[in-house]
């Protein structure tokens, strides 16, 4: 092996297992259930790695990661079983499997968002970004993340409030 | 007190809590946040952003990371098991790679064919208009124009004269 290649994989290597943490909350945000997180996370750093030569950047390494998550979740998502329950169904399944701290109501209502919406969401509150920098990872506008942002927010508000009028009743 | 009324304390909580909603940052100034706590319309939207704003911001630290190590555990696995990402490449997706490549040779392949059927058939089209026209057979216009080539080995004797 060329030293080139183990230099390679250790810059990735070390770049990947600092970035895992954020990037599995984010894919659990995306996509509503542990599981598939955990797998998409998996994908998302074969592929990354398949395409570490293309970053050139190191400093934006953080953002190039978070964008194949995020294109691994949309996979993730679109592949799946439909009947495959997300969320609070998961929790209901397998209560002994997931954490109990986990806002799986707050998950659940994620997943009623549009893609575009929800990641928004998710990488506002999951990563902690600013409007810029989710605007540069999603590559659109500032003024359109905010727009989504908004529009994600007020829809949630609506089906947390009615989650909650629900259960007083 | 009049909900929404133009101009009022009502109608500025609205635009802090569009910014709010906007950006996941709710800030409300002593006055206005006053103005809620006593307003029928604003309190209750003014609560459940706060609550959602907060909600968001603690479901990231309420996510358990139990299943991230063996994630990139697997990943790590993988990767070492190569010895570069071309390998990587190579190993994990050689069909998709072939059937790839088959695909757009197949394509250039169709193009070819179609652009030499319309190029010989409008060439077939021309040669015979012209005939009717000027009475000159196709033959010997393709004679000229094949001339050059014909002739090409006498040109570059006379070039080295």
């Amino acid at each position: 092996m060329l030293p080139s290649d183990t230099a390679r994989r250790e810059a990735f290597t070390a770049l990947f297992s600092q970035m895992s943490p954020r990037l599995f909350r984010t894919a659990l945000g995306l996509l509503g259930n542990p599981h598939d997180a955990a797998d998409a996370l998996q994908e998302a750093g074969l592929k990354a790695y398949r395409h570490f030569d293309k970053l050139h950047d190191a400093d934006a390494g953080g953002a190039w990661l978070t964008r194949i998550v995020i294109h691994a979740c949309y996979d993730q998502g679109r592949h799946r079983s439909r009947t495959t329950p997300i969320g609070l169904d998961v929790e209901r399944e397998e209560a002994g499997a997931l954490p109990a701290e986990t806002d799986w109501e707050l998950v659940q209502a994620l997943q009623e968002l549009p893609e575009e919406q929800r990641t928004t969401v998710v990488l506002r509150f999951f990563q902690d970004l600013t409007i810029p920098q989710i605007a540069s990872v999603m590559a659109v506008p500032d003024g359109t993340v905010k727009s989504r942002l908004h529009t994600a927010l007020c829809r949630m508000r609506s089906l947390l409030a009615a989650n909650r009028k629900e259960g007083v009743r | 007190m009049k909900p929404h009324a133009i101009g009022s304390s009502c109608q500025r909580v609205q635009a802090v809590l569009d910014e709010a909603l906007a950006t996941g940052l709710l800030s409300l100034p002593p006055e206005l946040a006053a103005h809620a706590e006593r307003c029928s319309r604003c309190g209750p939207e003014v609560k459940e952003t706060e609550q959602l704003l907060s909600r968001l911001r603690g479901a990231a630290a309420g996510i358990s990371l139990g299943p991230v190590p063996h994630a990139v555990d697997a990943v790590l696995a993988q990767i070492s098991s190569q010895s570069a990402p071309r390998a990587l490449i190579l190993n994990e997706q050689p069909k998709v790679k072939r059937v790839r490549t088959r695909w757009i040779l197949g394509q250039v392949a169709a193009v070819a064919a179609v652009l030499l059927i319309t190029v010989g058939g409008l060439g077939f089209v021309i040669l015979k208009l012209n005939e009717a026209v000027s009475g000159v057979k196709p033959g010997d216009v393709l004679a000229k124009l094949a001339a050059p080539f014909r002739y090409s080995d006498q040109a570059q004797v006379e070039k080295g004269k």
